[in-house]
């Protein structure tokens, strides 16, 4: 297999997010954009986020050690392993205000678009449900099935159903959502949009994994997605919003849902005994974790902003001629 | 007669209670314990898995500092009434945790939160320890529970007094710092190095890990049901609990993992120490190597067993603002659970649980 150094796979990353950035800003002199370039939801759909708890009852929590209820929390009130708090006293009296509390209880300012997005969590890349950041859910479900630990022979026999039964499901949510985005779009917009569709679902040119001893350690990703690739076609606001609902129907029908689960797990029924079924089962209604690396996954993603041309002959990738990258699109095995 | 009966049980009781430290004496091997060097396996010296080790340049860990700081670990002198040691509360057999919920205090008080192991606190990176991370490092953690007014309640301007009343500390300390003075920081540095030498890397796992190219294949040494748990844990935990590398099962940053949905009465655990909203609710986690006998679970101890922890991740907790969108239901098959159990038990090394030179030289 082809060895690609790290180094040169970030090399280019960062070539093409600037010169997409730079495309952009020639482009955004033509043109009135679709969305600005740092407003990740407008790029990505809504970021997975979590809530997180209001000030408000930061400073009512720590008024509850108030024992004398007079306003103020004294070292004596305060358990001793939050009595540093008192550090806090602005006043010099001694004890703590619901001022002086409320300026601690400051929420911190929200994570970056480039070490967040896609995934969320932020901390050194950031996390998303591995079908975010990939299209197809088969290296979901197949890993699922190598986690079964079956016998050589029924695995095999296994792979033997699950693929097609994949291959089907995804085949015909495409055609679905082609159907749909006929007449939405011109026709050489669409081609590429198939073209593309075509790819991320049979994995080339969108994710690479980059080995450490033969350990998968993390997940980049190339390649426009099919989200920007409608953003970028400069659609009139009803159409592209038409798009980006199709799409969203399409993501949900390649996801085994209650009845493609129990018509797979059907198919099993030869192959798998009723402990594994139901293993096999739990395991596809998990939505699988990955690790983003956030600064390739963010820039290289959020850096499209041009509408696509059409690929030349020949091309690895579609996609902008700032994606258009010479090391083979196939997943790669890349050593740091 | 029967009152006097009463009398002088009660008598013989507290003078046994309150026997004084002093009157304990260690004994410690003629060839010192090897500390400072130590044979990890290749995933422990993976360049990722090297870089959590927190050993500061100023403090690396020496025979002499570390045996010193074993002594120290279960002299009784470290308490004001000389009743309790560290030992006391993290105990070997059980990978350095109390196996009480709680501990008690050198007056006989409960702690409110579960004493943590102290598994491969060295391969901590972000180096900040107890639940709510308030231990900016391992030197400045080790002294906290000493003089908590609680737990060890004693003195730190006492201490090196308390210490000189054992003769034989003169000649250890000298030969861990080239001279005979006790002091407070020289106490914690002792104590730094001897917790951070306790590097838990000799179970099975490890030795499955060393038999393959990937963890992600069997482990020749491993039954099926392990494998499964193993390919369960990969899938489902690694991403936080084994983080890019192979050999610490740790989380490198606290998480809220919906223990709680009450915001204003339950452990703030970070966010007491912060104060930052996002914080509440967020706990550091231990190792997970050993954890078979590191129970009872979570900051307050409130699943006796490993089956209550997985029933937790499979239900996905509470709805905590702050829950880490990481914790999802994961609905575990009562096989699939069997099959996580078994893997995290191939986690206990034996060899740690009963090494000596971790052992209470006071016995």
């Amino acid at each position: 297999m082809r060895r690609v150094p790290l180094s040169l796979v970030m090399l280019l990353a960062f070539s093409a997010i600037a010169a997409a950035q730079n495309a952009a800003a020639q482009s955004a002199s033509r043109q009135a954009p679709l969305f600005r370039p740092s407003d990740s939801a407008a790029i990505f759909g809504p970021v997975v986020t979590t809530n997180t708890v209001n000030p408000d009852i930061v400073v009512a929590r720590l008024m509850t050690f108030d024992v004398d209820n007079d306003g103020r929390l004294v070292r004596s009130e305060l358990p001793e392993r939050m009595q540093n708090l008192l550090a806090a006293d602005a006043s010099g009296d001694q004890a703590l205000d619901r001022d002086e509390i409320r300026a601690m209880a400051r929420p911190a300012a929200p994570a970056t678009f480039a070490t967040t997005a896609p995934g969320f969590g932020g901390g050194g890349g950031g996390y998303a449900f591995g079908d975010q950041v990939s299209l197809s859910t088969r290296e979901h479900v197949e890993g699922a099935l190598d986690d079964l630990r079956l016998t050589p022979v029924a695995h095999q026999q296994a792979l033997a159903i699950v693929r097609p039964y994949m291959a089907r499901l995804e085949s015909d949510a495409s055609a679905e959502l082609l159907n749909e985005l006929d007449g939405r779009m011109s026709d050489v917009q669409l081609r590429n949009f198939r073209t593309m569709l075509e790819r991320q679902l049979s994995g080339n040119g969108v994710t690479a994994f980059v080995m450490r001893d033969g350990v998968k350690v993390n997940v980049f990703r190339f390649g426009a997605s099919l989200t920007m690739m409608i953003n970028s076609f400069a659609l009139p606001p009803e159409q592209t919003n038409f798009a980006l609902a199709a799409l969203d129907r399409f993501k949900t029908r390649i996801r085994p849902g209650d009845a493609d689960r129990a018509a797979l797990l059907a198919e099993l029924k030869d192959v798998l005994n009723a402990e594994e079924r139901d293993n096999f089962d739990a395991a596809l209604q998990r939505r699988p974790l990955v690790k983003a690396g956030g600064v390739i996954a963010g820039g290289v993603s959020g850096a499209i902003v041009p509408p696509l041309p059409p690929p030349p002959p020949g091309s690895l990738i579609d996609g902008p001629a700032a994606l258009r990258l010479s090391f083979p699109p196939q997943r790669q095995v890349l050593t740091p | 007669m029967k009152a006097c009966l009463v009398i002088g049980v009660l008598l013989w009781v507290a003078s046994v209670a309150a026997t004084p430290a002093a009157e304990r004496t260690f004994r410690l091997p003629d060839v010192p314990y090897q500390y400072a060097y130590l044979d990890l396996p290749s995933h422990f010296r993976d360049p990722k898995a090297q870089s959590f080790d927190n050993t500061p340049a100023d403090n690396p860990i020496t025979d002499a500092g570390a045996t010193l700081g074993r002594v120290l670990f279960y002299d009784t002198r470290l308490s004001a009434n000389n009743t309790v040691s560290c030992g006391s509360c993290h105990v070997q057999s059980h990978a350095f945790v109390d196996p009480n919920r709680f501990s008690k205090g050198f007056k006989g008080g409960q702690t409110d939160r579960h004493a943590m192991n102290l598994v491969n606190l060295r391969f901590h990176p972000r180096a900040r320890f107890f639940w709510d991370e308030r231990g900016s490092n391992l030197e400045a953690m080790v002294l906290l529970p000493v003089e908590n007014s609680l737990e060890m309640g004693q003195d730190l301007l006492k201490l090196p007094g308390a210490l000189a009343a054992e003769p034989r500390y003169a000649a250890l300390f000298h030969a861990a710092f080239g001279d005979p003075e006790i002091t407070t920081e020289r106490v914690a540095r002792a104590l730094a190095q001897f917790v951070r030498s306790m590097v838990s890397y000799q179970s099975r796992y490890d030795a499955g890990r060393l038999q393959v190219h990937s963890s992600q294949d069997d482990f020749p040494n491993y039954t099926l049901e392990e494998n499964r748990g193993k390919a369960l844990f990969r899938r489902n935990c690694a991403l936080c609990h084994l983080p890019d590398q192979d050999a610490h099962f740790i989380m490198t940053e606290p998480v809220n993992t919906g223990l709680d949905d009450d915001t204003a009465r339950t452990d703030g655990g970070v966010g007491d120490i912060t104060l930052k909203p996002q914080d509440i609710g967020r706990f550091k986690s231990p190792s997970l190597r050993n954890v078979e006998v590191t129970g009872p679970y979570m900051h307050d101890g409130r699943f006796p067993t490993l089956e209550a922890v997985i029933d937790h991740y499979s239900t996905g907790g509470k709805n905590h603002p702050n829950k880490d969108v990481r914790v999802q239901p994961l609905h575990f098959t009562a096989s699939e659970h069997a099959a996580l159990i078994a893997f995290l038990k191939t986690l206990t090394d034996d060899q740690f649980l009963s090494d000596p030179r971790f052992s209470d030289p006071f016995k």
